[in-house]
């Protein structure tokens, strides 16, 4: 492994302008990728999984989202830093993003093919390339994401296609110009759980074979063990725990993590916990302390006051909390 | 035998789509469905998205009308309309819907929503109102302090005790629950459902539990039963389903779960891999609905429509592979 990661986030803030002041959704994340790596990013609905990967490329809400401090290192570059042109190389050459909700992210008024063609057009691969040829690459990358009849999907509208073909054409879009790093936000929570598991699987198969590396955003921590190497567990706007996958699911950690893992209903039955107690704090006024201590099972008075230290377990094992301290 | 406090006989819920050639062309969303279910028992109805399991239960809810079939509640058959059914019946039968944001009146504050029950059904006289909605309230574990904020002001799994709380008010024998945590996070999913189970013994009530999410079901359910394409295709008792699952799609099913630790993995049926998409139920393939996509598919699937045939006490399946040719 050479001596810098492919993508690092250092110390990242993400505030959103309301009308009622600062939203400080993200505290200050800190995340690596590492080439060919596969990362999870788990967490429940708006603890800012989405916001702190849309920063990555820059697709934050214009005017709303303000970036207090941090930095994206892209190849040692920071991409905040970037002005358009590079920007764009970025975009074009390093990353993409496939989305949650597959209708939303493709046109309704050009063909599939059509939008599959202007990646490869606009990316630095297809320039100067015959028309035929940037056809055929988008026939092979639909043929790729395991569609049967290629040549008829091509000339197809979004909504001649099911929600499952409509994410494995975002895969097609997301890999059919190289690519060294993908982001996946979510991209079978609005299928069914038999289309979830063809999708994942697809998905799964064409970043280890083109050697890509992954960023998983789920809300699943089943999904999460399924397609990550490493996991990165968030809870409003912190990174609270990190670790292998198999380590994270023998050992947990954090109170959190412990939580969501007793909340989730098994199969091999045995009842259900009792869940976490309230809900999401409202980011306008976050607590003070740890931002977990409202809900947390273990807080004590340390925690109502202070910020937990980042405490190594070793092993790549890492977790943001103090009762470990004094176990 | 149990008594039976709902059965449905031969439920068919069409939907007219277009004319062609002449003919009404139907979508059947629910066609030729059977289902006992037993008093203080929860049935999990289990399906993924265009099963129709959420037709059934509106259907129940006298929402639809239905093209043909019975629905027979505490022996009194109830297949009309929910304009025509009796206050008495309404009030036996009720329904919390999946997504509490549409379903509370945003313009009311929760003890207008709690109220409202209970003065159709003249539960309590007017004097006590209030002190039933703080108990109401209690009962789902919120705060009276609640009373005065409207639906907006709350969160996602607060608005769903609420939504539960207003189904439970006028003391209901019989509750439809319609995927009640699925637009919830598995915090809260699990505090919700704690409270359900809490409920259900603690009244006596039956549930008809509608849900895509079969782990939850192994977890509460008596019995399950599984839906494909507007077809009940397997039922069993849960230890049984689980043990013994029968059905190819009930197989596709277990084995597309995403799970969290090695001891589940092991229960997971590993033959099937998941392949193909629901097809249109506009144009539902002959024979057996689910012959494209299946893995052991036979010459006959095609061609005739499996009936339902019980295998062991108790488990019954639709399919011919399972029973045999």
């Amino acid at each position: 492994m050479s001596d810098h990661p492919l993508l690092e986030i250092n110390d990242l803030q993400v505030w959103y302008q309301t009308f009622d002041g600062y939203s400080k959704v993200l505290e200050g994340i800190n995340l690596y990728v590492g080439r060919g790596e596969k990362i999870g990013l788990v967490g429940e609905a708006g603890c800012g999984k989405t916001t702190s990967m849309r920063a990555v490329l820059r697709i934050l809400p214009e005017g709303q989202a303000y970036i207090p401090q941090g930095k994206i290192l892209f190849h040692s570059q920071d991409i905040l830093n970037m002005n358009d042109r590079e920007l764009q190389g970025v975009r074009t050459k390093g990353i993409s993003m496939i989305f949650q909700e597959p209708s939303a992210a493709l046109n309704p008024v050009f063909t599939v093919g059509t939008q599959i063609t202007d990646i490869i057009k606009y990316s630095e691969s297809g320039k100067g390339m015959s028309k035929s040829k940037i056809k055929e690459m988008a026939i092979q990358a639909i043929k790729e994401v395991m569609i049967p009849d290629a040549e008829r999907i091509f000339d197809c509208y979004p909504n001649q296609l099911s929600g499952g073909m409509k994410q494995r054409i975002c895969i097609a879009m997301a890999i059919v110009t190289p690519r060294e790093l993908l982001i996946a936000d979510e991209p079978g929570t609005a299928l069914d759980v038999t289309i979830q598991d063809q999708v994942h699987k697809t998905l799964k198969a064409l970043v280890e074979k083109k050697g890509m590396s992954l960023i998983m955003i789920t809300h699943s921590l089943g999904v999460a063990r399924e397609l990550a190497d490493r996991i990165y567990v968030m809870y409003a706007g912190n990174i609270v725990e990190v670790a292998k996958a198999k380590e994270l699911f023998s050992h947990p950690q954090h109170p959190y993590t412990l939580g969501l893992m007793a909340s989730v209903p098994r199969l091999s039955g045995g009842g259900l916990a009792e869940g976490i107690y309230g809900q999401i704090p409202d980011y306008l006024h976050p607590p003070q302390g740890c931002r977990f201590h409202p809900r947390c099972p273990q807080a004590k008075e340390k925690c109502r006051l202070e910020k937990p230290p980042i405490i190594d377990l070793g092993g790549g094992h890492q977790v943001a909390c103090f009762p470990n301290l004094e176990v | 035998m149990n008594d039976v406090i709902l059965s449905i006989k031969d439920l068919k819920t069409y939907f007219p789509v277009h004319k062609s050639k002449g003919q009404m062309v139907y979508v059947k969303a629910v066609d030729q469905v059977n289902l006992d279910i037993n008093q203080g028992e929860i049935m999990g109805l289990v399906g993924e998205s265009g099963s129709g399991k959420s037709t059934i239960a509106y259907t129940l809810m006298g929402m639809y009308k239905p093209v043909g079939g019975e629905i027979i509640f505490q022996g009194q058959n109830i297949n009309v309309l929910n304009n025509k059914r009796p206050l008495s019946l309404k009030k036996n039968l009720q329904i919390v819907f999946q997504d509490p944001g549409s379903s509370l009146n945003g313009q009311h504050n929760i003890r207008q929503i709690l109220e409202l029950p209970l003065k159709v059904h003249k539960i309590v006289p007017k004097e006590e109102l209030s002190d039933r909605v703080s108990e109401l309230l209690q009962m789902v574990e919120l705060s009276p302090a609640y009373m005065y904020k409207t639906p907006g002001a709350i969160g996602g799994g607060e608005r769903q005790m609420v939504s539960i709380a207003r189904a439970l008010a006028c003391n209901p024998k019989f509750v439809i629950l319609d995927e009640p945590t699925s637009a919830l996070d598995v915090s809260i999913q699990a505090k919700i459902i704690n409270m359900l189970i809490k409920l259900q013994q603690k009244r006596q009530l039956t549930y008809l539990f509608i849900t895509h999410d079969l782990s939850l079901m192994r977890n509460i359910a008596t019995r399950v039963a599984i839906m494909y394409l507007g077809k009940v295709c397997e039922i069993a008792k849960t230890g049984d389903f689980f043990k013994n699952p029968l059905h190819p799609y009930t197989n596709m099913l277990l084995s597309s779960i995403p799970v969290i630790s090695d001891e589940e993995e092991e229960l997971r049926p590993k033959k099937i891999v998941s392949s193909g998409e629901i097809p249109s139920p506009v144009n539902i393939p002959p024979g057996c609905s689910f012959h494209m996509r299946c893995p052991l598919r036979m010459e006959i699937c095609s061609q005739i429509d499996p009936v339902m045939q019980e295998m062991t006490p108790g488990h019954f399946v639709r399919c011919h592979a399972c029973q045999g040719g």
